[in-house]
């Protein structure tokens, strides 16, 4: 009786567990090649199997330690940002009263989430230039020397973390707006005859309903913690910002794809899951512990 | 070219496609042993042609679902492979067909992996050469070559035996090298209204052109009253000597080049990039970009990017390949209010120029190891290869109605009777039109002021005057100008542990020191550097690659 009524609603989620079998399960039988010498004439059955070596290869590598910090950086603040600016944004838009305004500045703001950093690298380069970029020409007629967004590694940090957050929170806020419509309204009008103003109001009831949101965000942007944006990178950054720019990806694209060395890019991508891995499972403990904030 | 732009892409879907190709070879099937030509084992020459007729499978890289046959034609039965069934007793079958590089490689390594039969002639990419031929599963055609080549074919190869460098393997050759079809030794465009506004002349060699950069930067060539333009347009943002905007010329004045290797007066090979011509050359970028003659945003910029300013009209000098014209400075064609003209790179101090030149081959044709009729490739290729006599059928075109139409017993290749935008080419064996090393050129003559016959003189006088100009001054000047990588080989061990770092470090220093970041000085430090991080290594199995091609 039971089965009869929900083998539609099994029947419904049937394409997506397929979806997920056959191309994130099944595709997962790939990373073997970390363990092998991969030759791509040979085939996964045939090529040689070394071990640990590739791993210990990444450890050892000069650069390693260089690209490893500065993911960690700069992945660090993009999360860190990317929680705090959206949060503060989504408090602010609810406190506004006229409906269109916010509507039009919610649009407005997650716009840039759908460009592709393969354009935005190139208006990037374009308005941050030294001498004819827009913003350059602004800082130099407000009297200050040129800055060299792209071609000095910290700005260069700066300009990627600024530029990231500017394109991402417009869209990471829909979330928090969501939540804050669950939020019961008889909470309010209850603070409202206690005598509280709007500050005590978000303080009390508004930030509080929507902490789980928050820590569930956090949480899952962990995982991305060994992430510093791929395709943002690869289209911003050059040889002067090496230094302070390259991250594990567009270092295991020059080695990996470029250098074909297949087995070693799966390695330090392997490396990369089971790290992020490892932080969600703990930081899901702990929220689940300290915060009591369940997901699963 | 437009391939550069898709880099970034190509490299996103490559990154995906790692992990997926990886699953699929593991699923290798079995190899399936009914070879479709052996059955035809008897078969010889009676009259040039083939009794009885002989099959030949071939796969295309360039047919994809948009290209347009003939009407009535397809895949199998066209009209190149009616006439090479008629005249030559040759039955040409296509397997599959893809259009593009990405895919076209992907499906050779799908093949591979899996065991599959390979087809009897196949294009094969520069690098994947070397995977097919440790394979084991291409044939090695030294003596078929010697045996059935046509006469003509055989001299060319041997006036140039480097040409078979990328094939060759233990004295032995895996394959039939393809003459690249674009080539691009480096051209200087300059304003041509800004030197002559200012009483220049154009740069014949580096110190001249320092003066007309000097000019270009300071005494104001665009006339509006302000400081905005520079000297020449570079790119930095993947390495100096590139192929457009490239600062290359200025490492070949001093006769090196970064990232080449070079044939050392000891016989040896030695890597350009740590050499001290490449500190000469990279001192004097550094003094124009302390002076103001480059982009301040240089290292930000790629190539594309770089040629921007030189379009926009804010600065004089660009150099890149002959073809630039057409791209990326073709917005620039259509302005005329800017005239741009084409000159010879500049000399050093020691009258030489040079430039990085791409490979003389960027392709192969390989057989597969139990094909048993080079015989008839041979014949057919001495029948289609380029160029063309008077009395060949394929003087005018390939076919008729296809990629040209006779006018009054005159050709005509933009009428409506033609097929518009197919490549006859893609039909054939060879997947683009094979052109024996060493063809004339049709630029000079055409400057001079011939009527343009056949089709591809006629293509040529399509082109703008510039790059007519560009292009006669490249074909005159690549025999001294052209600067090869002497390496050619697989990539050693040490390589492709190493190289990645290595480039690194060189690329960053390099730029580094041309922004003034870094002391010129710091460039003996790289050398020692570069040594010592695995460069000697290298160095001893590059060395080691060069005697065993020998």
């Amino acid at each position: 009786m039971k089965w009869r009524r929900s083998f539609p609603l099994h029947l419904l989620v049937l394409p997506s567990v397929l979806f997920v079998l056959i191309f994130q399960y099944i595709p997962m039988g790939g990373i073997v090649i970390a363990f092998q010498d991969y030759k791509p004439w040979l085939g996964i059955r045939h090529s040689a199997w070394v071990g640990w070596e590739n791993f210990e290869y990444i450890f050892t590598y000069p650069d390693s330690k260089q690209v490893i910090v500065n993911t960690l950086i700069i992945a660090f603040f993009k999360i860190v940002a990317g929680m705090i600016v959206p949060f503060t944004f989504a408090l602010l838009l609810n406190e506004i009263r006229l409906v269109i305004f916010k509507r039009s500045v919610q649009t407005l703001v997650y716009l840039p989430h759908f460009l592709s950093w393969v354009i935005l690298g190139g208006i990037l380069t374009d308005i941050l230039s030294i001498n004819n970029g827009l913003v350059n020409q602004f800082v130099s007629w407000l009297g200050f020397e040129q800055i060299p967004f792209l071609q000095d590694g910290s700005w260069f940090r700066f300009t990627v973390i600024l530029s990231d957050i500017w394109k991402e929170f417009g869209f990471s806020t829909i979330i928090y707006l969501a939540a804050l419509t669950a939020i019961n309204p008889s909470l309010y009008e209850a603070a409202e005859t206690d005598g509280a103003g709007r500050w005590k109001q978000t303080i009390h009831i508004t930030i509080p309903s929507i902490l789980p949101i928050a820590a569930l965000v956090g949480t899952l942007a962990l995982g991305n913690i060994l992430n510093a944006g791929f395709d943002q990178i690869m289209n911003l950054y050059n040889p002067l910002v090496y230094n302070k720019g390259d991250i594990i990806d567009t270092f295991v694209y020059r080695q990996g794809i470029l250098g074909s060395q297949f087995s070693f890019s799966t390695a330090f991508g392997l490396f990369k899951s089971v790290i992020s891995m490892t932080l969600i499972v703990v930081f899901y403990r702990l929220a689940y512990k300290y915060a009591n904030y369940r997901l699963f | 070219m437009r391939r550069k732009k898709l880099k970034i892409w190509n490299s996103i879907l490559a990154l995906t496609m790692v992990c997926s190709i990886a699953t699929a070879c593991s699923s290798a099937g079995k190899t399936d042993g009914n070879g479709s030509a052996e059955g035809n084992q008897e078969s010889h020459l009676v009259n040039g042609k083939f009794e009885p007729p002989i099959t030949i499978t071939t796969v295309s890289p360039v047919i994809g679902p948009q290209y347009k046959f003939m009407e009535g034609d397809s895949l199998n039965d066209n009209f190149h492979i009616r006439w090479a069934r008629d005249t030559l007793g040759i039955n040409i079958k296509f397997l599959w067909n893809v259009d593009g590089t990405e895919a076209y490689q992907t499906k050779q390594r799908l093949m591979l992996a899996s065991n599959e039969q390979l087809p009897d002639v196949m294009y094969v990419h520069n690098n994947q050469i070397n995977t097919f031929i440790e394979s084991g599963q291409v044939m090695d055609i030294t003596e078929a070559f010697e045996k059935y080549a046509p006469e003509r074919l055989k001299e060319a190869f041997n006036k140039d035996p480097e040409l078979w460098v990328r094939v060759a393997k233990d004295g032995k050759k895996y394959g039939l090298p393809v003459l690249s079809d674009t080539e691009t030794n480096a051209v200087m465009f300059i304003r041509q209204d800004w030197l002559d506004k200012l009483g220049l002349k154009a740069p014949t060699t580096i110190d001249e052109m320092e003066q007309v950069m000097d000019a270009f930067t300071n005494k104001d060539p665009d006339g509006n009253g302000k400081k905005d333009t520079i000297g020449i347009s570079l790119s930095g943002k993947d390495k100096l000597a590139t192929w457009a905007a490239t600062a290359d010329f200025v490492f070949g004045a001093y006769n090196q080049m970064p990232e080449l290797w070079f044939k050392a007066e000891d016989g040896t090979l030695k890597y350009g990039s740590i050499q001290p011509e490449v500190k000469t050359a990279l001192g004097k970028l550094a003094d124009w970009f302390q002076k103001g003659y480059l982009d301040k945003s240089l290292g930000t910029l790629d190539n594309e990017k770089a040629a921007e300013s030189f379009i926009q009209g804010k600065s004089g000098i660009y150099v890149g390949p002959a073809y630039s014209p057409e791209w990326p400075l073709s917005d620039m064609m259509k302005d005329k209010t800017m005239a741009v003209k084409a000159y010879p790179i500049p000399k050093g101090p020691d009258g030489q120029f040079g430039s990085t030149a791409a490979e003389k081959t960027n392709h192969a044709l390989m057989f597969r190891k139990d094909f048993k009729h080079m015989d008839a490739f041979f014949a057919y290729l001495d029948k289609t290869m380029k160029p063309y006599d008077k009395d060949s059928e394929f003087y005018y075109g390939q076919q008729e109605g296809f990629d040209y139409a006779m006018e009054n017993g005159k050709p005509v290749y933009n009428s409506d009777k033609v097929t518009a935008g197919a490549d006859p080419y893609a039909l054939h064996l060879t997947a683009f039109p094979y052109k024996l090393p060493g063809t004339k050129q049709p630029y000079d003559e055409l400057l001079a002021g011939k009527t343009p016959e056949t089709p591809d003189e006629i293509k040529a006088a399509s082109l703008p005057e510039v790059e007519l100009n560009a292009f006669s001054i490249m074909y005159r000047d690549k025999g001294k100008q052209a600067m090869f990588n002497a390496f050619a080989g697989p990539a050693t061990p040490t390589m492709s542990k190493k190289d990645e770092l290595l480039k690194k470090m060189e690329r960053e220093t390099f730029l580094k020191i041309v922004y003034g970041e870094q002391s010129l000085d710091s460039f003996d430090k790289f050398a020692t550097d570069w040594a010592k991080a695995g460069g000697d290594e290298i160095t001893k199995e590059v060395n080691e690659w060069y005697k065993s091609t020998k």
